[in-house]
């Protein structure tokens, strides 16, 4: 059952009498966000380039008439990963100087196909509003003392909401702030809604399996809707050269980009092959490069000082493109998205 | 593309090198499996030649996946066009274009790879020639795919050393 505001419910009725109803999910094209309030009171979407802008999304408070009012950020896309087995991770501030409202109330939903996860977290000494649970369990601050839940989210912090083993947890900062054990479950994840009480700022969305693989990332760098949604690819560097491709098309596909994600000063070089080797060297003089842009369907080297982690969003490659292979050596991907015996792979080259 | 014979052999990278060979005994391919977010050099008949765009250069060069990069400036005043790579045996196996300031835009030189048998050898010395001039200094060419930053200067301006061709074979003397 998927509850959110993306949601829609068909009710089938055999001789006028209802006989079963199903939650549908309707997906979104990334990000959504509107303005709700008291009495069931909600806004239009707004037009997203009016809330993602600076690489943040942030709902203004010039973009409703309201005094008294929630912001919502929701994404109603499916993404790969069982909610009970989960980590998702905000980076978010609201300060009354940029229209934090009353208690703050920041929350993070987590939508799966059997239920869902919540945390609500206020500012110090409103915990009586906080909350958190999941699948069929949850507490408020109205009956269970949720005082570790009180933060102050004046400037950047990093809120946590885990699953594992029936327990849901929040972590402030890394810190673990409460857990609970929980019945029922969250399913396969199909979507994520941020509120804030008045208007709060998202720097970026991590959602991560109990690995800590990032299985999707949202950074709000763009307010071009894809179809379909953006997707992840995580990349492990090990000291030294790595040879990697990517199955994603990077919004901005320049080196400087893509790669601006590791640890600053960790890139050494990246080197690629298109019937010729081209060459990126990021402490070098730029004009000297000849590797300026990622092209889809091709293989790099990447140097790094250290192990590191590339994390490329975008839009999927379309599994049936293929590259063309001139005569002599190519540096390519693959295009599975898990381990594949090579000669499946070449045979369909 | 096996059953037309035109795959040679694909190679991977992961902490080492990987191998296959899909002529040879299975047993001993290493690359087994391809998996998401590698990437893999993939070798297919035939051999293609290439030009540096950048170079603006009637020179052209045998690729393999084994190189090295050089780039920086030339020391002389009022020079354009390219400098040339050359091998020992005076063969050119490179052009770096000069940029406004003298600068020289980055251009690989191949190495030489067990398949082919063309190109450079490892270890083998490089020389730098401007307009029939060979500059200094030489360089032994490593193949590591790393950068090479030279600073090319006359040999004139360093009167300590001097160079000249001996059996195609060039050399410098102290």
């Amino acid at each position: 059952m998927f509850i959110a505001i993306q949601a829609i419910i068909v009710y089938l009725y055999i001789d006028s009498q209802l006989d079963v109803y199903k939650w549908l999910q309707v997906k979104s094209c990334d990000w959504e966000s509107y303005v709700s309030s008291n009495g069931g009171y909600q806004e239009d979407f707004e037009d997203l380039c009016d809330v993602i802008q600076n690489g943040v999304a942030y709902l203004s408070p010039d973009l409703t008439p309201q005094s008294y009012y929630w912001t919502n950020h929701l994404n109603s896309n499916s993404i790969a990963l069982n909610g009970d087995e989960c980590k998702v991770v905000m980076r978010v501030k609201d300060p009354s100087s940029e229209g934090g409202l009353s208690c703050y109330n920041t929350r993070l939903n987590i939508y799966g196909q059997e239920g869902y996860a919540i945390v609500a977290c206020m500012m110090t000494g409103c915990d009586y509003y906080s909350a958190i649970g999941a699948g069929e369990t949850f507490v408020g601050g109205n009956n269970t003392d949720l005082s570790d839940l009180g933060q102050d989210l004046q400037n950047w912090h990093e809120i946590t909401l885990q699953l594992e083993n029936n327990l849901v947890s929040t972590y402030y900062d890394g810190v673990l702030k409460y857990s609970l054990n929980y019945v029922g479950s969250v399913g396969d994840l199909k979507g994520l809604k941020i509120s804030f009480k008045g208007s709060g700022t998202i720097d970026w969305v991590k959602v991560k399996d109990l690995n800590e693989n990032v299985i999707y990332l949202e950074e709000f760098d763009n307010c071009i809707c894809t179809p379909g949604g953006s997707v992840a690819d995580t990349i492990y560097l090990n000291p030294g050269w790595n040879l990697i491709s990517t199955d994603v098309i990077p919004q901005d596909s320049t080196i400087e980009t893509v790669f601006s994600i590791l640890n600053s000063g960790n890139l050494v070089y990246v080197s690629g092959y298109n019937n010729g080797a081209s060459f990126y060297d990021p402490n070098g003089l730029p004009f000297l490069n000849t590797l300026n842009d990622i092209t889809r369907g091709y293989g790099y080297w990447v140097k790094v000082n250290d192990a590191d982690t590339l994390i490329v969003t975008g839009e999927p490659i379309d599994p049936d493109y293929r590259i063309d292979f001139n005569p002599n050596w190519r540096s390519g991907r693959i295009s599975s998205s898990d381990s594949t015996g090579i000669r499946k792979i070449i045979s369909q080259i | 593309m096996i059953a037309e014979g035109n795959l040679i052999y694909v190679s991977g990278y992961n902490q080492g090198a990987t191998f296959f060979d899909p002529n040879g005994l299975p047993f001993l391919n290493t690359l087994l499996n391809m998996e998401n977010s590698f990437g893999y050099w993939v070798k297919i008949n035939g051999t293609s030649s290439m030009i540096n765009p950048d170079s603006h250069s009637d020179h052209e060069f045998i690729g393999s996946n084994k190189y090295e990069f050089f780039n920086g400036r030339i020391d002389i005043e009022g020079v354009n066009g390219s400098v040339e790579i050359l091998r020992e045996d005076g063969s050119v196996c490179g052009e770096m274009k000069i940029l406004d300031g003298g600068y020289l835009m980055t251009t690989p030189v191949y190495a030489t790879n067990a398949i082919d048998q063309i190109g450079v050898r490892e270890s083998e010395k490089l020389l730098f020639r401007y307009k029939g001039e060979i500059l200094s200094p030489e360089v032994e060419f490593r193949g590591n795919m790393e950068l090479r930053k030279l600073n090319l200067f006359r040999v004139t301006e360093a009167p300590q050393l001097y160079c000249y061709p001996e059996s195609k074979q060039w050399k410098i003397h102290s």
